[in-house]
Parts: C-alpha cells; sequence; structure tokens
C-alpha cells in the first residue's frame, strides 16, 4: 500500500518539482566556494526534505486531490508514511547532491547523522501539523513551534543566521549561533564514540518519528474533506 | 448481515455544518438512487459519510453488507466515485493518472480504462488541466469503472454540464449499467435527470431524509392539486406533504393521487408530478411538515 502511494509521488507530483534543481544547483554552488559548510548542509538539506513534503500535501490539498486521495483504497496511514519516505528521500538527495565539497567528507558518518537527526526533527514537528489542519493551517502552527523550540536550538537557522549558503558566508561567521543539532551530534561522537552516538541518535530519532507518525496517522484519520 | 442491498445507511447521525442525519436508507443491488434536495440539504453529506470523508457520530453504514469503517479498504475497492468538482492532478496527463490510480486498486484493469477512455473520447497525453468540465467529469467517471466497482457514487456529476452532453452522458450512464449490474447513487438538483434514469427518489431536507420510494411510485402515486385554500384544507393532513400559495389559490402537493381526487372533486384539478413539484412545493416557499 505503502508502494502505490509513493508511485503516485513519483508519477504525478515529482515531476512538477522542478524547482528544486534551482535550490540543487545553488547549493552545490555554495559548497564548493565553501565546503566548511557541509554540516550546515545536514540541516539545511532537512529543511527542504520536510517542507517538500509538505508542498505535495499543499498542491494536493489547492487541486482538490486529497479528497480523491482519501477515496481510493489505501489506508490514511500509508498516505501519512508516505510523506515521512518523501520528506527523508528529496532530503537525503538533496545531501548528496550537493557535493561540491571533497566526497570523502560527505561520506562522514557524522554528517550523516547529522542529517538524520535534523529531518528526524523537522519532519517529526511539520508533518503532523500538515496531516490535521492542511497547508495553510499547518504550516503556520508548525512555523510558531519552530520558531519557539527548533529554531531557537538552531538546528536549520544557520542557513538563515549564518548566511552559510550565501557565496562568501559560512558556520564561522563572527556572532552568529553554529547550528545546534549538527554541533550536538558532533559533540556526541567526541564523547562517546561514533558508534555509541550513532546509536543514540538513531534511537532518539527513530522514538521521535515513531510518535510523530502516530499523531499524523490519528491527525489524518480525523481529518474531513 | 444481508447483503441484497449495495449501500445502507442505517440511523446515521452526523453534526456537520447544521446537519444531522438521523434516517435509515437503503439502495439495493442493481438500482440507481436519485437524492434530491435543496441546496445544503445534506446530499453532499451523504456522499461523504459513505466514502468516509466525514466521520459519522453514530450507527453503521453498509456497503455490500460491510461496514464502511471496519472494512474501509475492502469497501473503497468496490465503490467508483464521481465528485462535482472532479480532483486530479492539473498539469499530469491521463495516462500518469493511470499508472498512479490503477496502482492503488486491486481489481484495476488497464484494457477497461482504455476502451473506456475511447468511448468517451479522452486523449491519454491530454494533460488534466487542458480538459472540459464535462471531459473531467467523463474521466472521472472512466476511473471510477475501470476497477469492477460495484457501486458509483456520483455527487452532482452533471451539474454545469449542457444539455446535450448531459443527456448523452446519462444514456451512457444506463447503458453501462444495464450491462453490468452496478448500482448508482446519484445526488443531483437536476431532477430531470433522475427522471429519465432513477429507479429511487430519496428526498433529503434540512438533513433528514423525508421520503426515500421507487420512481414509480412517486411519479404515478404522488399528485399536485390545486384549488383553491378552503379545498385544499379538506385534504388529509396525512397525505398532504407541502404546499404554497399562488394566483389562483393554492397547489398542494400530496402523497395519494386518488384520496386527493375524492377529497377535491370538481372543485379543483388533480394533476401528474413532477420532481421538480416534489422539490419546490417540498423544499421551497409555504413548506409544510411532511
Amino acid at each position: 500500500m505503502l508502494r502505490s502511494v509513493l508511485r503516485k509521488d513519483l508519477v504525478l507530483n515529482a515531476p512538477q518539482l522542478w524547482d528544486l534543481l534551482l535550490w540543487f544547483g545553488y547549493v552545490a554552488y555554495v559548497l564548493f566556494r565553501e565546503p566548511d559548510s557541509v554540516r550546515l548542509a545536514a540541516g539545511g538539506s532537512a529543511l527542504v526534505g520536510a517542507l517538500i513534503a509538505c508542498t505535495i500535501g499543499a498542491r494536493e490539498d489547492r487541486l482538490r486531490v486529497s479528497a480523491t486521495l482519501a477515496s481510493l483504497p489505501v489506508r490514511r496511514r500509508a498516505i501519512v508514511q508516505g510523506r515521512y519516505a518523501v520528506a527523508f528521500a528529496v532530503g537525503a538527495a538533496f545531501l548528496l547532491e550537493s557535493r561540491g565539497a571533497p566526497w570523502p567528507r560527505w561520506a562522514a558518518a557524522d554528517v550523516g547523522l547529522s542529517f538524520a537527526a535534523a529531518c528526524g526533527g523537522l519532519v517529526a514537528v511539520y508533518l503532523p501539523c500538515h496531516s490535521r489542519w492542511g497547508f495553510g493551517r499547518g504550516n503556520l502552527v508548525a512555523a510558531l513551534v519552530l520558531a519557539l523550540g527548533i529554531v531557537r536550538a538552531d538546528a536549520a537557522g544557520p542557513i538563515v543566521l549564518s548566511g552559510a549558503f550565501w557565496p562568501g558566508g559560512g558556520a564561522g561567521a563572527p556572532g552568529l549561533p553554529a547550528s545546534q543539532i549538527p554541533a550536538g551530534v558532533g559533540w556526541a561522537a567526541g564523547c562517546l564514540g561514533l558508534a555509541s552516538a550513532s546509536v543514540l541518535v538513531f534511537a532518539v530519532t527513530a522514538v521521535l518519528l515513531r510518535l510523530s507518525s502516530e499523531i499524523a496517522v490519528r491527525a489524518a484519520r480525523g481529518r474531513e474533506f | 448481515m444481508s447483503s441484497d442491498n449495495a449501500l445502507e445507511l442505517l440511523g446515521v447521525s452526523k453534526s456537520y455544518r447544521g446537519v444531522a442525519l438521523k434516517d435509515v436508507f437503503t439502495l439495493p443491488r442493481g438500482a440507481i438512487g436519485g437524492l434530491i434536495g435543496p441546496n445544503g440539504a445534506g446530499k453532499t453529506t451523504i456522499v461523504k459519510l459513505v466514502m468516509n470523508l466525514v466521520r459519522r457520530d453514530a450507527r453503521e453504514i453498509r456497503v455490500f453488507g460491510l461496514d464502511n469503517r471496519a472494512s474501509e479498504i475492502e469497501v473503497k475497492s468496490r465503490v467508483g466515485f464521481v465528485y462535482d468538482v472532479p480532483g486530479f492532478w492539473d498539469y499530469r496527463t491521463l495516462d500518469a493518472h493511470r499508472r498512479a490510480l490503477g496502482a492503488s486498486y486491486p481489481r484495476w484493469s488497464d484494457a477497461t480504462f482504455r476502451r473506456l477512455a475511447g468511448e468517451f473520447g479522452l486523449a491519454l497525453d491530454a494533460k488534466f488541466k487542458s480538459l472540459s468540465h464535462g471531459a473531467k467529469t467523463r474521466f472521472a467517471l472512466a476511473v471510477a469503472l475501470s476497477h469492477e466497482a460495484g457501486l458509483l457514487i456520483m455527487d452532482e456529476p452533471t451539474a454545469g454540464l449542457d444539455p446535450v452532453f448531459r443527456r448523452d452522458l446519462l444514456k451512457r450512464f444506463s447503458a453501462l449499467l444495464q450491462d453490468e449490474g452496478k448500482s448508482v447513487l446519484f445526488s443531483t438538483h437536476i431532477t430531470s435527470d433522475l427522471e429519465r434514469i432513477a429507479d429511487t427518489i430519496t428526498f433529503v431536507r434540512a438533513g433528514q431524509i423525508v421520503f426515500s420510494l421507487t420512481r414509480d411510485a412517486l411519479l404515478d402515486g404522488w399528485a399536485v392539486v390545486r384549488a383553491d385554500a378552503k379545498v385544499v384544507g379538506d385534504i388529509e393532513s396525512r397525505i398532504l406533504k407541502g404546499k404554497r400559495e399562488r394566483a389562483f389559490g393554492v397547489e398542494a402537493l400530496v402523497s395519494d393521487g386518488d384520496a386527493a381526487r375524492r377529497a377535491v372533486g370538481s372543485c379543483g384539478v388533480v394533476g401528474k408530478v413532477t420532481l421538480d413539484d416534489v422539490m419546490v412545493l417540498m423544499a421551497g416557499e409555504g413548506r409544510h411538515a411532511a
């Protein structure tokens, strides 16, 4: 069932996301200029993944496709889980595509962990809100929650705050905070060792996503069209 | 639970924008059921309740004997739907829709879809956005009929279509249904459509199912009385379903034409009823308790 949902996204939604190429090209260029910002790219990629998953939902709401989807013999749980899978897949594609930096650095485990943690956090907030309230109110609520919590911890903020993706900018811009999630992952890897830190990060992310997806599924079941 | 009926709404209640449906309604297998009523009466809510797009508050809805929530996937795989505004992906071709939507249905038939698309004059390489409203409805119908659905649920499918095309579409509905023995629930406020093809007529008003009768029982048994107010006042209140003031006196809808003829005698005119009369006299001004 999840496969038919992903197939639907691949056939009907993915071709409309050409605008992503602009982002990909831009980030590749910036990272080529500023290879040290690779960790920040993990947070940025996570944000893009979450936003794209919501954008797909928004398009479907606008085209009145959501009611059609809800009328197909597909569980709403599968539709919601499809959103999570799309968020991670797009985020990962975004991260890997931006490999203007030297490849070995991109293959580093802490970068992957940073991405997993940031993506987990962002989609965990975004998707339940979107499932319950649709694009408009859902994104507003998610943005408020992020503004209160995650942005305060600067998970995705460096993209904007530190100008990491601007030519000549970077994480080290004076007076601006570093990304807390990637920094936290780096700190955990330093203290516990990479293997233990990986287990910890994946466990926390898995619990977070599990809780989030349950909330999102309940929200989606409660949604009326 | 008997599954002689394609659809059963058993004392369903739904608080939704002021609508509370609390009645029993059944649609036999192989029948075309028409839902009529004024705007906001609850027709679309009934359709949404069956498709589980809105949550019911109580009792049950059964499709082919299956609870529409407990067996949601099985029910939806056996139901085809056509909504008043067909919602599909604007910039994708009909063929892309075929590939994506077909994967969701266990009994989807590409051959049937292609045949119907041909019959309906749909080019598979056309983008959904480029279709006219009528073609969008035909596409929705082709999708609905391509997965061996036993029940078709259509919410205002002919709204916004010109009369010639509407007549053609209804003819196609009838032919398809006669050939394949499907059941249809058809919501509309274009009553002439139902007079042509419906087997049963269900009238919904203010969230209540006022009556559900066969078309023949309604059109042959009911009548419209035109007489002055005193004569209409002599008609049994049991059979008086609605009335309104007119320049000549009163126009009244009665559920027993023969009884009305006896009551009115030569003091008024008792004529055949149309679904328009039913709509106007039961839902319009001068409404009378049914």
